[in-house]
């Protein structure tokens, strides 16, 4: 489609993505991790085709063979399915430039109870999305009901909507019973009794999501030109600004920033670049706040040469209220992470 | 429908509406053989004197059979008038379309007539419980209680001589007064129970009280998360038998019904019960002010003397104080029961068996004293029956029940989330305002507390070491340790940190109130507690409720900033005054004018304003309890002026602000004296939909979010602890009907049975908190699907109905009869028999159109005049559905719509003072001041006034006639009403409670109405459906598949004979065929208004066919009814061609 522009990820973006990838896997911890692989299958028009395709009867062999005691109904399978040809969904303002990486959830469920497990995992889903954005609402289940193919079928994606401009679907969901086959048979972890699971496949797009959720970061109707990334997913967590007295730089001020860039590293805290920035004067300070903004960054440390240095007492401000709160180095680095504790 | 053909016979003035032949299939099958010399079609349609059609002469000659269809001339001049009378209030009698004549033939009606049926069938429904029941109330001295109770788990008989004790399966006599324990500690299920029969004393007592090491088997249930949800089987509940009808007395009996495991089958027992609170209230029921001076512990007013030693509030402990008198009961050891544990059960427990007998002893007292009271005023056997079989509801459920309480909490979690998500997102972007103050200029902020704490180190010790703060230096590199080193003087000063750090220093005070306090340190692991919500930063304490949340929001009132005051509530901000005039203002004018202009009305104010004498102009206090009229004439000229001008529906409330702008609160819906406490509470967030509410700031999206999710989280937020908490028993498989077992392998079976006080009110309608007041689904309230959940078993069905406009039928068919002894012959009778929506000639239709409302408004001032509200009360409620109307504008709408349906009222002298007055009309002034003249109270003067000229006032002269006797009785089974409103004579007491006598004889009518078709269904179907649940004007039964649609067709005959019964006993003896039958019965899987309800909610956002798989049921009108139940011959069913055989 001419009309869609072809979107890529540069560095920042990139590391956001890799983010992202890995929340994906900490989600649904309980899950059987097959990796990643890479596909040639193209995959057809279908969302219920892939049950057919040759890939998927390798993810259930491979199950049986590395994960026997997990191949029973109900289960779950993860994978990265890096493609090189695939075709986009509709109704998006922008796609990716191939190629893409697929991040695969298969849910193998008793059919019977397939449509109430169908509906947990769309809540489920959009509830993680949700988590993720600068506003919520924007998110909605869409029914995909011109796709399904009778009983027992069901499609929806889960779409971020933009206003005006449109909507990118950042997640797919479908439910399918699987073919009347011996090889799919999964013995029911309660009974053990032998059947013919259904199948809920969620498909996320690393590469178009991510973008979905950078955009979702900058349309959030604010004064301020903030990128309210979520600061769990933010590639940068915090940024070090040293304020100087003078217009001349002090070893001392350096070396408090570079032993607090040290001490963030250490527990593990994702500071921005280079480590530290320091500012001569007002002006300085008031665009590097801007520009850290900007790159969506939730809080800077701001070390002010003539105070902190005499006593400890440094401003950690944040990116969404614009307001600073005074803390003293020895809450380092445990009140950053109480923050940005996942829970 | 084919339209009817008409004629005139030159010997009649009545015109003959005669059928064409129908060409449908199923009419031709009802035409009658030709033996009639008259066309075979129209020997069946009748009409009476006003063109209302009458039931089908077939109908008429089984239901009245002593009655002729003829009229005396007499009758037909007196029909002139009233014709008259309907056309002057612009009814056209011929307008309407006649309907298919019914052909059905009834089983043989027992007695000379329908009004002998009943009694008979009801006579013989209660037979065998007041068999059971007679000895009990009889029995002046009960069996000896044992010295000693046996701790045995189960059920032990004691021998009433000497007192030993014998384990028995269940209680040997059928007739027993019973009473339940329950350990609230331990959840729902029955922990003792004691019972007395007329010969022995009984106990029954829990094996988890017993036996604390013998486990009851659990059988894991299908889909019913036991970790998190009580799961209540069979086991645990106490055995009564089956088989033989038996019959529980008890006090509050649904309570211990509940408690009853053979209840919980899906086939019925036969065991029917007895509420002696129940009772109670329909001896000496009050209404809720009565309750609230019962309650209150104020000396009592002279007026309520009389009622006061009649009555009683319904507990045990009064009941037995009015009926027995004597020691006042004890209920000191219910404690122990309510806070105690299982253990101080065990060891209390002769005490605690004595407490629950003690209880029983007080019950069967309170019966000897009540029930021939309840006899001798509730006289028809229809009564009793009614109230049996109401007292044996049953819901039945399935897996489903767990899936939508699950369903519902977690939308409801997660709208909450996402409400929360976005304030918090506007309470972070509102601290940016902190910047060179720039909150001074914000409509909405500028009086939150923005002050700042700041963190100081304290003053470092002279000549005292610093603790030094310990830091790690394993795995550091040689520059790391340096850095550590040299800046370890910076960590050391944590000990000149205050002991206690302020929270947030540097971020305003309201929003720090939003916040917690972080964990001082940092662990990997999660926190311990599971329940304990992990601390995140920013506002988490935040929700709509709060009173930051509308400012956050940035909300408007008719475009007006909303301000909060402490003494007034929420109102909005009405600015007078341009910027130059007012001084040192906190207040941002300058912004509030940017955004709002001065409105006309307020410029005058200003303009006119001179010093403080404007001020003074203003009244300092307005008494909220004055009367409007007095009101108007205490305010000042210019006060008056500005409220006329203003057409808004903010309240004044005397508030200038700073000098610059007013102050008016937003309305409240219960008078203008109320203060609203939350803008963004339930009763507002409709206005928000009708852009009286709004958010002021375009770019806030947030804000039309966050009213939508409050909107869909109100209805569960308020009836999630009544869902949550209703006890639902699961059956086992062996517990099921063998043809259900095979189902119960992926589906759990279970039942609740609803706690319903059989006659719970004044009226003696039936009340029950969770099932009776559930609404009907809507697509924006979470869990408003609770009604479908409950659902038939496969292989059966729910059968049922609503009455249609029931109330208002029995309204006007007593008005009709009162006035004119013909159906339809009033102009309410004639609407509600003959008028349609779809031509606008019902009565809610009419109404709108007086009034110039909607027909669903219009439906709820109908309904309120006719339970007895009044003039102002129709004005509160036209300011609620529109509160942009002002209130003289209401006054005015409400004073029309009383003239044209109620009337006016007029008092007739008494004969008397014909000589020395005009025998005329008069008005209530004139009447007063003629009497005042006489020195005489007006009742001596002129008869009782009554109403004149409206299309409702022959309803309402009934209704007085009714209510103002001094023993008021029910039309329909001679029902007395409450001792407690009965007025003895005395007039004032007459007038006091008119208003809730004049709604007792409609209600209480209805009450009867409901008890007739229950009995005719138990009539007509016998043991074949099982009572589910009624409320209001609705009906439903539980049926297997096979005998659906006969159920369906019995609840038409029900309905017929129903009517038939009311009208023939007032004097009617007749039946409209407009009210003959249910426009539709449903036959259903799950319980809903309307089978075709798919009930989607957020909560079920599938709705019920996708989402649960359940398919929409079918509706039969009567024609649909008999075709599928194979034939219009109800005398051929099996089960009644020969009753006495199979009774």
């Amino acid at each position: 489609d001419a009309a869609t522009p072809h979107i890529e990820l540069l560095t920042h973006g990139s590391a956001y993505a890799q983010q992202l990838l890995q929340h994906w896997l900490n989600m649904r911890q309980l899950a059987v991790n097959l990796g990643s692989v890479s596909s040639n299958e193209s995959l057809s028009q279908s969302r219920f085709a892939f049950v057919h395709g040759q890939q998927f009867r390798q993810q259930l062999q491979q199950l049986r063979q590395t994960h026997s005691s997990k191949a029973k109904c109900p289960t779950l399978l993860k994978q990265q399915l890096r493609c090189t040809s695939y075709n986009p969904p509709y109704h998006t303002i922008f796609q990716h430039a191939q190629p893409v990486t697929q991040l695969i959830t298969d849910f193998y469920v008793e059919p019977h109870r397939g449509l109430e497990h169908f509906y947990n995992v769309q809540r489920e889903s959009k509830i993680w999305w949700m988590r993720y954005s600068s506003n919520p609402s924007r998110y909605a289940i869409v029914p995909q009901t011109e796709l399904e193919q009778g009983a027992g079928y069901q499609a929806i994606d889960i779409r971020a909507a933009f206003g005006d401009a449109g909507a990118v679907t950042v997640e797919q969901l479908s439910l399918v019973p699987l073919p009347d086959h011996q090889d799919f048979q999964l013995p029911d972890a309660r009974t053990g009794q032998l059947q013919l699971p259904s199948v809920i496949r969620s498909v996320i797009e690393l590469e178009t999501a991510s973008c979905a959720l950078l955009l979702d970061g900058c349309d959030h109707g604010r004064e301020t030109r903030s990128l309210l990334l979520n600061r769990l997913l933010a590639p940068y967590q915090c940024a070090i600004t040293g304020i100087q007295k003078t217009e001349h730089s002090s070893q001392d001020l350096r070396d408090l920033c570079a032993h607090l860039v040290d001490v963030l590293q250490r527990a593990s805290l994702r500071v921005q670049g280079s480590g530290y920035v320091l500012a001569g004067n007002r002006h300085q300070l008031t665009e590097q706040l801007e520009l850290y903004d900007c790159l969506g960054i939730p809080y800077d440390l701001l070390l002010d040469e003539q105070q902190t240095l005499s006593n400890g007492l440094l401003q950690l401000r944040s990116r969404d209220t614009q307001l600073a709160e005074t803390v003293h180095i020895s809450d380092l680095p445990d009140y950053l992470l109480n923050i940005f504790r996942n829970y | 429908a084919t339209k009817a053909g008409r004629e005139h016979y030159a010997s009649s003035n009545v015109k003959i509406f005669r059928k064409l032949p129908s060409k449908t299939k199923l009419k031709s099958k009802h035409a009658l053989p030709t033996t009639s010399t008259t066309s075979p079609a129209n020997v069946e349609y009748a009409e009476n004197l006003v063109k209302v059609q009458m039931i089908s002469q077939n109908l008429h000659r089984q239901l009245f059979p002593q009655a002729k269809r003829e009229y005396t001339n007499a009758e037909r001049v007196a029909a002139k008038l009233y014709n008259a009378e309907l056309q002057r209030h612009g009814i056209d009698v011929a307008s309407t379309e006649p309907m298919p004549d019914v052909k059905l033939k009834l089983p043989p009606l027992r007695g000379k007539n329908i009004e002998e049926h009943f009694y008979a069938i009801a006579k013989e429904q209660v037979a065998p419980y007041e068999a059971l029941l007679q000895p009990l109330v009889a029995c002046q001295q009960l069996p000896a209680k044992p010295k000693r109770w046996a701790f045995y788990a189960g059920w032990t008989a004691y021998d009433p001589v000497d007192g030993s004790a014998t384990p028995v399966p269940q209680p040997l006599e059928k007739g027993i007064i019973f009473d339940v324990e329950v350990c609230v500690s331990e959840g729902s299920a029955p922990v003792l129970a004691t019972a007395v029969s007329t010969k022995r004393w009984y106990c029954w007592v829990s094996p988890k009280l017993t036996k604390h090491r013998l486990s009851v088997p659990q059988v894991e249930p299908i889909d019913v998360d036991q970790n998190e949800r009580p799961h209540y089987t069979l086991d645990e509940l106490i055995p009564l038998g089956c088989g033989e009808p038996g019959l529980v007395v008890g006090h509050n009996v649904s309570y211990d019904r509940a408690r009853l495991r053979e209840q919980y089958l899906i086939e019925d027992t036969g065991t029917r019960f007895v509420d002696t609170m129940s009772l109670h209230m329909c001896v000496s029921g009050i209404t809720s002010y009565q309750r609230a001076m019962l309650k209150s512990k104020k000396e009592p007013a002279e007026e309520d003397l009389s009622w006061l030693e009649q009555s009683a509030l319904n507990n045990l402990v009064d009941v037995h104080r009015l009926y027995c008198g004597g020691e006042p009961l004890s209920k000191e050891p219910r404690n122990i029961f309510v806070e105690g544990t299982l253990e101080q059960v065990r060891q209390q427990f002769q005490s605690l068996v004595n407490y629950c007998a003690g209880d029983v002893e007080a019950t069967h007292r309170i019966l000897t004293k009540l029930y021939p009271m309840f006899a001798a005023r509730f006289p028809h056997p229809v009564t009793l029956a009614g109230m049996l079989e109401m007292g044996s509801a049953y819901l039945p459920v399935n897996s489903n029940w767990e899936r939508y309480i699950r369903d519902a909490q977690l939308t409801y979690e997660d709208l909450s989330i996402e409400a929360k998500y976005h304030l918090g997102r506007r309470a972070e972007e509102a601290c940016a305002l902190l910047h060179d103050e720039q909150y001074r200029q914000h409509l909405w902020l500028w009086d939150e507390d923005w002050s700042v704490q700041s963190l100081k180190l304290k003053q470092l010790p002279k000549r005292k070491q610093l603790p030094t703060v310990h830091l790690l230096e394993q795995e550091l590199n040689p520059e790391q340790r340096r850095l550590q080193r040299k800046f370890q003087h910076l960590y050391d000063q944590r000990a000149l940190l205050p002991a206690r750090r302020p929270l947030l220093p540097g971020y305003p005070q309201w929003y720090r109130k939003l916040c917690r306090k972080p964990p001082t340190c940092y662990t990997d692991d999660q926190p311990e507690e599971a329940n304990v919500e992990p601390w995140t930063p920013g506002a988490c304490d935040i929700s709509t409720g709060m009173q930051i949340a509308p400012k956050l929001l940035s909300l408007c009132w008719e475009g007006y900033p909303l301000h909060y005051q402490r003494e007034h509530g929420w109102g909005f901000l009405v600015p007078f005054r341009s910027v130059e005039c007012s001084g040192n203002s906190k207040l941002p004018i300058e912004q509030l004018l940017t955004r709002c202009a001065i409105p006309e009305f307020a410029r005058q104010y200003a303009a006119g304003e001179d010093g403080e004498l404007a001020m003074d102009m203003l009244p300092k206090q307005i008494d909220e309890h004055l009367s409007k009229r007095q009101f108007y004439k205490k305010i000042s000229q210019r006060q008056q002026q500005l409220e006329q001008n203003y057409k808004g529906s903010g309240v004044w409330c005397n508030q200038v602000l700073d000098d610059c702008c007013f102050f008016l609160k937003l309305p409240h819906k219960n008078g203008p004296s109320f203060r609203v406490g939350n803008p963004l509470s339930k009763d507002f967030l409709n206005k928000f939909s009708e852009h009286a509410l709004s958010s002021g700031d375009p770019t806030c999206q947030a804000a039309a979010r966050v009213i939508e999710i409050a909107r869909m989280m109100s209805y569960w937020r308020n009836n999630q602890d009544r869902i949550l908490g209703q006890m639902v028993v699961w059956l086992q498989a062996e517990e099921l009907p063998s043809e259900l077992r095979i189902h119960a392998k992926r589906m759990a079976y279970g039942a609740i049975v609803p706690q319903i006080v059989v006659a719970g009110t004044l009226t003696r309608r039936a009340m029950e908190s969770t099932w009776m007041t559930a609404s009907n689904s809507r697509a924006n309230r979470i869990g408003s699907e609770l009604r479908s959940m409950v659902q038939a078993p496969p292989g059966y069905k729910l059968v049922g109905a609503d009455v249609d406009s029931q109330e208002l039928w029995i309204a006007s068919v007593l008005g009709d009869a009162y006035a004119h002894g013909e159906h339809g012959a009033t102009p309410l009778g004639w609407m509600t028999l003959s008028g349609s929506k779809s031509n606008g000639s019902d009565m809610h239709s009419i109404t709108a159109k007086v009034v110039g409302i909607s027909r669903d408004h219009a439906k709820v001032l109908n309904y309120a005049r006719i339970y007895g509200a009044g003039q102002q009360f129709a004005e509160t409620l036209l300011q609620q559905f529109n509160p942009t109307l002002s209130a003289t504008e209401a006054k005015a709408k409400a004073m029309k719509m009383f003239a044209a349906t109620k009337g006016k009222r007029v008092y007739r002298l008494r004969e008397e003072f014909h000589d020395e007055q005009e025998d005329r009309p008069y008005s209530s002034y004139e009447a007063k001041r003629l009497a005042l003249q006489r020195n005489r109270p007006v009742g001596e003067v002129f008869h009782r006034p009554s109403w004149h000229g409206g299309t409702e006032s022959a309803m309402f002269n009934r209704l007085e006639e009714i209510a103002t006797r001094e023993q008021p009785e029910t039309p329909f089974l001679n029902c007395r009403l409450s001792r407690a409103l009965e007025s003895h004579g005395e007039s004032d007491q007459e007038q006091r409670f008119l208003p809730t006598r004049v709604n007792w004889v409609v209600q209480s009518g209805a009450v009867d109405f409901l008890h007739l078709m229950l009995v005719s269904m138990r009539w007509l179907l016998g043991t074949h459906a099982r009572f589910c649940l009624s409320f209001h004007d609705e009906l439903r039964y539980l049926v297997k598949d096979e005998l659906a649609a006969k159920a369906a067709l019995a609840m038409h005959v029900t309905n017929l004979l129903t009517r038939s019964f009311c009208a023939s006993r007032i004097g009617l003896t007749d039946l409209p065929m407009s009210v003959a039958f249910f426009s539709s019965v449903e036959v259903d899987t799950v319980l809903r208004k309307e089978c075709t309800l798919d009930c989607q909610t957020p909560s079920n956002p599938h709705g019920l066919q996708i989402g649960y798989g359940i398919s929409p049921g079918q509706s039969l009108s009567i024609e649909d009814a008999i075709a599928k139940a194979g034939g219009h011959d109800l005398s051929q069913w099996p089960w009644l061609k020969r009753p006495k055989e199979l009774s």
